[in-house]
């Protein structure tokens, strides 16, 4: 599967992944976040916008994220920590742009 | 056309890895190869103590990169083939293997090791100490329900195991010489809290006691303390803390000290020679306080740093450094480092839960530690970069929020 991500830079490209791969790591691997605690959820150094059209189909935040996501001032109604999203074979394709470094 | 330099890298840990990274992803073609002394990728160290150890992460979800990373960026690897010996004026290296490579810039990521003490006998069976993936695997074989362990300090890994051992259904006894759990690192009022949910857990935690004795000939069976009691264990862990791989340095010529001595970009004494993570200690007259520090966030941040020094890009500005630690279901943040014996302003919520810290000089925040108050961490990082005064009253006020405290926007 491939997922369409917009750099920092603001360079766009589709990345491979596969089935099961938490986006953190996919986009960590290729040094478009840093995810220093690597993903547990204490440097919300992950930020990503994922499309509205495509963010019901995420599972909720957990309480962690949310309270992480609050205090972000970058944060927007479609942000997410990328280390608690699992890639799986119905989001092949979205859209992700990785937020600015706080 | 200026050819690009041939860099080497000593070790294949976290910041050998983020070298790595951080030289491709900013268009660095030069040569380079890393020499790993485990036989393994670079993987992440956190969890060995934690979800790894607890069996709810596989190993090759710590790799820091997929193994394809490495060939599609023409890194050579080289596992299971530390560097023996350096020749700094020929600018050569020598592996395990002893073969001879030469280099333009080498840049050392040897990490550290943990500290021994002479007490114990090294080939003792019973008895384990945590750095690498290795140490827990072969932890991971010893430990069943029932199982009566000593962990030997009550820092971060002998807590974190605690812990994780705990939540395994062994016996955990903390034994801890300092008079209390993190005295070193962590304000009183989290040492405190911590102990609290270790001993609710079932864990027992002795402090100002230390080890007299070790019981046990080929078989470790228990230890006297110093107060002269006998506990009897089948297991001994022990976390006194890590000593710096310094003797490649050190045989190169390199100045080292508790590490090897860096300046601000990570070049030591020797200006073809960096050192990075662990390893490295920022000398004093580096306008950094001269702190050794071993945290993933180091590792990340001073590897940028050399990094960018190497490709001749910007060098990013230097960032408060900031570490965290998991147990149980609670979670540690720190941010900054505070003097010893710091006075610490509480910030806690009504039901007991949240409880931040905030170490302040001159009315402006430079350390913060906050439990199960992710949000807080988050903020207090922006209000120590802003470095603005604050009212110690309104910070220690649960009911006025964090974030409107914040005046100054920094950068």
């Amino acid at each position: 599967m491939k997922i369409s991500v917009i750099d920092r830079a603001g360079q766009a490209m589709d990345l491979d992944c596969d089935n099961g791969d938490r986006l953190m790591d996919v986009l960590a691997q290729r040094d478009l976040v840093e995810a220093t605690c690597g993903g547990e959820c204490s440097c919300a150094t992950c930020q990503v916008y994922v499309d509205p059209a495509w963010i019901k189909r995420l599972p909720p935040q957990d309480e962690l994220e949310l309270e992480l996501l609050d205090e972000l001032l970058n944060a927007q109604d479609n942000s997410r920590l990328a280390c608690q999203i699992e890639l799986s074979d119905e989001l092949d394709g979205i859209p992700i742009t990785v937020a600015p470094a706080e | 056309m200026t050819v690009e330099p041939r860099v080497v890298i000593a070790g294949g840990g976290q910041a050998a890895a983020q070298m790595v990274g951080s030289l491709r992803s900013q268009g660095f073609g030069g040569a380079i190869t890393m020499f790993c002394a485990e036989d393994v990728l670079p993987y992440q160290r956190p969890p060995l103590s934690k979800k790894y150890l607890l069996g709810a992460l596989e190993q090759d979800k710590l790799l820091l990169r997929k193994p394809d990373y490495y060939s599609g960026h023409d890194v050579d690897v080289r596992l299971a083939c530390p560097l023996e010996r350096v020749d700094a004026a020929a600018r050569q290296v020598v592996d395990a293997n002893g073969q001879t490579s030469g280099y333009d810039v080498l840049v050392v990521a040897t990490g550290g090791r943990p500290r021994r003490l002479p007490l114990i006998p090294d080939d003792m069976a019973g008895v384990c100490y945590l750095r690498t993936l290795g140490d827990t695997n072969a932890l991971r074989q010893q430990v069943r329900g029932g199982l009566r362990v000593i962990l030997l300090g009550g820092g971060y890994i002998g807590l974190e195991l605690a812990a994780s051992l705990r939540t395994l259904g062994c016996q955990v006894q903390v034994v801890e010489m300092q008079s209390r759990v993190l005295e070193r690192t962590a304000a009183p009022q989290i040492s405190q809290r911590l102990l609290a949910e270790h001993q609710r857990q079932g864990a027992q935690v002795r402090c100002n006691e230390g080890v007299s004795q070790i019981v046990g000939d080929t078989k470790f069976r228990g230890i006297v303390t110093t107060q002269g009691e006998q506990i009897d264990a089948d297991l001994l862990i022990v976390g006194v803390g890590m000593q710096p791989n310094t003797a490649l340095a050190e045989q190169a010529g390199v100045e080292c000290d508790d590490g090897i001595l860096v300046d601000g970009r990570g070049r030591t004494s020797i200006p073809s020679i960096y050192a990075i993570g662990d390893v490295a200690r920022p000398r004093l007259d580096s306008g950094q306080p001269g702190l050794r520090l071993e945290s993933v966030d180091n590792a990340i941040q001073s590897a940028n740093r050399a990094a960018a020094a190497i490709a001749g890009s910007a060098v990013p500005a230097q960032t408060t450094p900031w570490f965290w630690s998991d147990q149980y279901k609670t979670k540690l943040q720190m941010v900054g480092v505070a003097p010893e014996r710091a006075h610490w302003l509480e910030r806690c919520s009504p039901d007991g839960h949240r409880l931040s810290c905030f170490c302040l000089d001159d009315g402006r925040v430079v350390a913060a530690q906050c439990l199960n108050a992710a949000g807080d961490f988050i903020v207090a990082k922006r209000l120590i970069a802003s470095a603005q005064t604050l009212d110690p009253a309104m910070l220690s006020n649960p009911s006025i929020a964090l974030r409107d405290l914040v005046t100054k926007v920094s950068e």
